[in-house]
């Protein structure tokens, strides 16, 4: 489980960029990470995996503080990213057998139910992949690492939706066999209704809105797109 | 068994499926002692999160609407066709109790209660 506590995070012009006091994801479950652009929901899924430093706070995972043990954790907690490049030139066939031949515990049925399903290319060039392609393959060189973390940040949001709910399938079902957590920074509305579990609202770097999407909707008595627009027209009471 | 969620409403998802396959039952479109499919076939079926399924499930079986055999699956339970009909009237109150309060609150009265009842009745 990942546990983050008192968090903040400045920009360079010293403008506070994440406040979080604090913040639990359970597992297994598809927590989805809602906000506008600038929100901060890309800085905290960094946080999150370890690649970036906090200014305070802690994120950590079983306990452990993810930045500091990030040598030990990055096989456990996965980034999928777009600012993370793969290597353009090789042919996904060729990438595949990079990763395997650096993975200590790869998962040979995990991969083949993953090439049944993904429809990823065999063996074409990284940089020819279209987009759905690429996530569809970022997922085949990350689930058969067996992550207890998975965070997605906004790759899915321009694909189609054939695209769309054969990668949230494969992230749905991976999660419920294995109890992984699934965090995916996303904006579209229908996938977060489908297969979102949890919600996480940012607003301006603050959590506003946090919890099981059931019980969210039951407390308000409408529905996702409707509670969304009354919490981003709410002024923060700070 | 058919199932048609609405990811859009403001019921949650498991409550929909749950609403569904208790009137399924109840009303015998599925038999009792039927063997249902498993969380990960309705969810790939339907197109939502795996928990939910589970979650639907679950209050189906402390409801007594199905079994969940580990290891097996789910069945409709055995006992359920057996219910009389006073019984299955029983069950339809809380949602009438419902439905007859939020015409209250709407100012229709008995009379035009009991027309709108009929038409949607040979709606269906």
């Amino acid at each position: 489980m990942i546990e983050v506590n008192n968090l903040t995070l400045f920009g360079k012009s010293h403008n506070l960029r994440l406040d979080i006091p604090a913040l639990k994801f359970y597992s297994p479950g598809i927590t989805a990470l809602v906000g506008h652009n600038g929100a901060g929901k890309s800085s905290l899924l960094r946080l999150m995996s370890g690649l970036e430093k906090s200014n305070t706070g802690l994120v950590s995972y079983l306990g452990k503080d993810i930045f500091k043990d990030f040598e030990s954790l990055k096989e456990k907690i996965h980034l999928i990213s777009w600012n993370l490049e793969l290597y353009q030139g090789l042919t996904t066939k060729d990438h595949l057998k990079l990763i395997k031949s650096v993975s200590k515990n790869w998962s040979v049925e995990i991969e083949n139910a993953l090439l049944k399903d993904l429809s990823v290319p065999p063996d074409k060039r990284i940089d020819k992949l279209s987009r759905g392609e690429q996530v569809r393959f970022r997922l085949l060189l990350s689930l058969p690492r067996k992550p207890m973390v998975i965070l997605l940040d906004e790759v899915t949001n321009e694909l189609d939706t054939d695209s769309r709910r054969i990668i949230f399938k494969k992230l749905d079902s991976y999660s419920y066999d294995t109890g992984a957590q699934v965090v995916v920074a996303t904006n579209m509305i229908e996938d977060i209704e489908r297969y979102a579990t949890d919600i996480i609202l940012l607003k301006k770097g603050k959590v506003i809105l946090q919890g099981a999407l059931d019980n969210i909707k039951e407390e308000h008595k409408t529905n996702f797109e409707e509670i969304i627009r009354i919490y981003e027209r709410k002024d923060l009471q700070l | 068994m058919r199932l048609q969620v609405n990811p859009h409403s403001s019921i949650p998802l498991y409550a929909q499926i749950v609403e569904q396959m208790r009137n399924q039952i109840l009303s015998g479109t599925i038999q009792a002692g039927t063997p249902l499919p498993s969380v990960r076939e309705i969810s790939e079926m339907i197109e939502v999160n795996s928990l939910t399924i589970q979650k639907a499930l679950k209050i189906l079986e402390v409801e007594k609407f199905i079994v969940i055999r580990r290891g097996v699956g789910a069945f409709v339970s055995e006992s359920i066709n057996s219910l009389n009909q006073n019984q299955k009237e029983e069950l339809l109150k809380p949602g009438l109790i419902n439905i007859v309060s939020h015409a209250r609150e709407l100012g229709v009265d008995q009379e035009r209660f009991h027309v709108l009842v009929e038409e949607c009745w040979s709606a269906q």
